[in-house]
């Protein structure tokens, strides 16, 4: 996905994002969740799985356990609580909107993954030069801040500040430390626009870089991908995807064009994963010619 | 610095995308630039996560994408090691050559940038002193204070009254000693032993768990009276082990005690009141207020009339009246560096802790630290440098280490020490070994007659 045109992967996780919430369907949105899961198990590493785990099983349970606490629609009760009705339609309603909020944000984590900030400012620069180019130079002072807050702490502990220990000396201390921030951060400002200057800022009309090439896989992929939305999106706009869980469950799929409907978001939400193990796949391929090219050659000069 | 993006990239594009170019001209300039930079690997980074080094190429780089035929440049190299400046001046060199760019470029200390130019202008209060090759400018200088700062073999040749051509490199000044008998140096020993007042045993510091450690089992003593001088390359652990003397970072194996108490009994910046206090690297951390009297005034106890007139008279003393109306951050790198020093001292430290406390200073500032400095050690004081500078450390030190990945390889009496190095040591020694001034050696020469 890292290597597709971010023009794009861009649209694509924006047309994502938002079918996954406006479509309510509970079969749409398990594909959405798997096909977001898969990518999610293929771009991280083992230390941030077992983190993300620790947030989003819990956060799924608590989700699935509360709408049935609360709402005491439908027409199954499994038990009753203080008197209230704890149904199954309302249990499923609950695992529904737990599986929409993590598939939501699993896609909105790949999103940030994928389509990074160069990524972002590239695809704008054309549209909102300036905007854009802003944003560059806001995005250099964040860590800069960081690392100068925490330069002036360092150097002033030795000198007397933080030394009581108490919390209204930390806090006033703190205070100091961010004063000071601020007029350094200004000082660096002129510094900036100096430097801007000197190089021609002003003058001429902004031609941005052209860091990104639309290479074969994208002229292939973006009518393909273009038509499975506009499936989906056809789909969701007559109907054939709405479904409801109160008082009972409807049916998923109610006319002949929801199976294709279905079917495309399915094959939209697994995009990401399968591209990656496409490439994947073909880069095992091409090592295994390079190494089987390679071994007579090292075995001929031993 | 003068920087604006957040990557090297968009850095790199910034000039060629405001002249006129198409995208992908403007594309082939930021790669063709990038090469010819050394800066392919760095080409994602983001510009904070760059050294200082790599900052200030990335800054010439990104001048040289907008296709200059004039550079000027201000201080360029004051805030880099040794070794990172002599890459910036070798690709700016290979600029010159390579591109015939005119580099106009401001420095008080030229020393070894000074065999590169063509032409040598030099300004004292607004006027010009010297103007002319190097040769003339050498002749003129040799009796302005400016001349301490100098390359050797050209202060050396001066010495000698100026025999032949002006020497363009450590090979020419070896060649202006082989025509003269050189006695052997004698070696002076420093003070010895006294209490002890700082020392870590065993220390060691891992900043992550996996990776290498940034301080590897140091044992030191720093004592009483003495200036300790610990040399090495750029991420050798010097700042780090600093850090941790000063009880910034929390070591994770080891002891350190202060006047014989552990770090940990010292509660609520206990260690820092008339005991530790450290210079850090950019010395203008230490200024919060908006002028430097304020700043002054804020560190001293007691109440707020007689705290002014006390820092009044301390700056007085230290001959910094002058900077004392003034904006921290509008001092140059060598007032800044001396009003730190100051303020550092007000709070009355008696082991003090200094991080490349040369950086910025031209040769006038640094014989002033140097007094600084003893005076500090002479009232019984401990003083611990780390520094890259060789040349100071040999004038200042009583003893000097030498840091290696975190460790400690070498420790001894300055002369001793740089006696053995062959690189860490100051360019007079690699003129002639063993000498560590060219004063020491102009007064050897001078005694053992200049005739072959």
């Amino acid at each position: 996905m890292k290597s597709l045109h971010p023009l794009l992967s861009f649209p694509y996780f924006v047309a994502v994002l938002a079918l996954t919430m406006l479509i309510r369907n509970p079969v749409a949105t398990l594909g959405s969740l798997l096909g977001a899961f898969c990518y999610w198990l293929m771009t991280t590493n083992g230390k941030e799985k077992r983190a993300d785990l620790g947030f989003y099983i819990p956060l799924a349970v608590l989700i699935t356990v509360a709408n049935p606490v609360f709402s005491h629609n439908g027409r199954t009760p499994l038990f009753f609580l203080n008197d209230n009705a704890f149904t199954l339609e309302s249990l499923l309603y609950g695992a529904f909107n737990a599986a929409l909020i993590v598939s939501v944000l699993l896609w909105s984590k790949a999103y940030s993954k994928t389509v990074t900030s160069d990524k972002f400012l590239y695809l704008f620069s054309g549209i909102l030069p300036k905007t854009a180019l802003i944003l560059s130079v806001a995005l250099r002072y964040l860590p800069m801040l960081r690392k100068e807050a925490r330069r002036l702490k360092d150097a002033q502990k030795t000198v007397g500040l933080y030394s009581k220990g108490s919390v209204t000396d930390n806090f006033l201390s703190s205070c100091k430390i961010y004063y000071a921030l601020i007029g350094r951060t200004l000082e660096n400002a002129v510094g900036t626009a100096e430097s801007m200057r000197a190089r021609g800022w002003g003058k001429a009309k902004r031609v941005p870089c052209a860091r990104y090439r639309f290479h074969t896989p994208d002229k292939v992929l973006a009518p393909v991908l273009l038509f499975l939305f506009v499936v989906v999106a056809v789909g969701a706009g007559t109907g054939s995807l709405t479904f409801s869980f109160y008082p009972a469950p409807t049916d998923p799929l109610p006319n002949g064009f929801s199976a294709f409907a279905v079917a495309a978001f399915w094959l939209l939400s697994f995009f990401p994963a399968l591209y990656e193990t496409e490439v994947n796949l073909q880069w095992r391929l091409l090592q295994s010619k390079i190494s089987a090219s390679a071994t007579p050659q090292r075995t001929k000069t031993r | 610095m003068g920087l604006v993006s957040d990557k090297v990239w968009s850095e790199l594009a910034f000039a060629p995308e405001l002249s006129g170019l198409t995208k992908d001209e403007v594309r082939l300039r930021v790669g063709e630039t990038a090469s010819y930079f050394g800066l392919r690997d760095l080409f994602d980074r983001h510009v904070e996560t760059l050294s200082g080094g790599e900052k200030q190429l990335l800054s010439l780089a990104a001048a040289a994408a907008g296709d200059p035929v004039l550079l000027l440049l201000d201080e360029p190299t004051s805030m880099l090691d040794p070794i990172a400046a002599a890459r910036f001046l070798d690709t700016l060199e290979r600029m010159r050559r390579d591109l015939g760019v005119t580099v106009l470029l401001a420095e008080h200390r030229f020393s070894s940038l000074y065999p590169l130019a063509d032409r040598v202008l030099a300004l004292e209060n607004g006027r010009v002193i010297a103007d002319g090759t190097p040769g003339d400018a050498a002749k003129t200088l040799s009796a302005s204070p400016l001349f301490g700062g100098f390359p050797p073999e050209i202060r050396l040749w001066s010495a000698l009254g100026c025999p032949g051509k002006c020497p363009a490199s450590i090979a020419d000044g070896r060649a202006l000693l082989t025509k003269t008998n050189l006695p052997a140096p004698t070696p002076t020993d420093g003070p010895t032993g006294s209490e002890s007042l700082l020392s870590a045993e065993n220390l060691t510091f891992y900043f992550e768990k996996n990776a290498p450690p940034a301080v590897t089992d140091v044992t030191l003593d720093v004592k009483a009276g003495r200036h300790l001088c610990i040399l090495g390359g750029n991420g050798a652990g010097k700042t780090t082990l600093l850090r941790l003397l000063a009880g910034l970072l929390p070591p994770t194996a080891g002891k350190l005690r202060l006047f014989g108490k552990p770090y940990k009994a010292y509660k609520r910046g206990a260690l820092y009141k008339e005991g530790v206090a450290l210079l850090p690297q950019d010395p203008s951390a230490l200024f919060l207020k908006s002028t430097v009297l304020e700043d002054l005034t804020d560190v001293l106890p007691g109440k707020k009339e007689g705290k002014e007139t006390a820092a009044r008279s301390a700056a007085e003393k230290a001959g910094l009246t002058g900077l004392l109306a003034r904006h921290p951050l509008d001092l140059s790198g060598g007032e800044c560096q001396r009003a730190a020093l100051l303020k550092i001292l007000l709070t009355k430290p008696r082991v003090l802790l200094l991080d490349e406390p040369t950086k910025g200073l031209d040769a006038e500032g640094k014989r002033a630290l140097r007094e600084t400095v003893r005076r500090l050690t002479d009232e019984g004081k401990a003083v611990v440098t780390v520094t890259h500078d060789v040349e100071f450390a040999a004038a200042a030190a009583d003893e000097c280490a030498f840091l290696f990945r975190g460790e400690i390889l070498s420790r001894s009496a300055p002369a001793d020490f740089f006696a053995k190095n062959r690189f860490y040591t100051p360019a007079v020694s690699r003129l002639a070994p063993g000498y560590l001034t060219v004063e020491a050696l102009a007064a050897a020469l001078r005694e053992g007659g200049q005739t072959p």
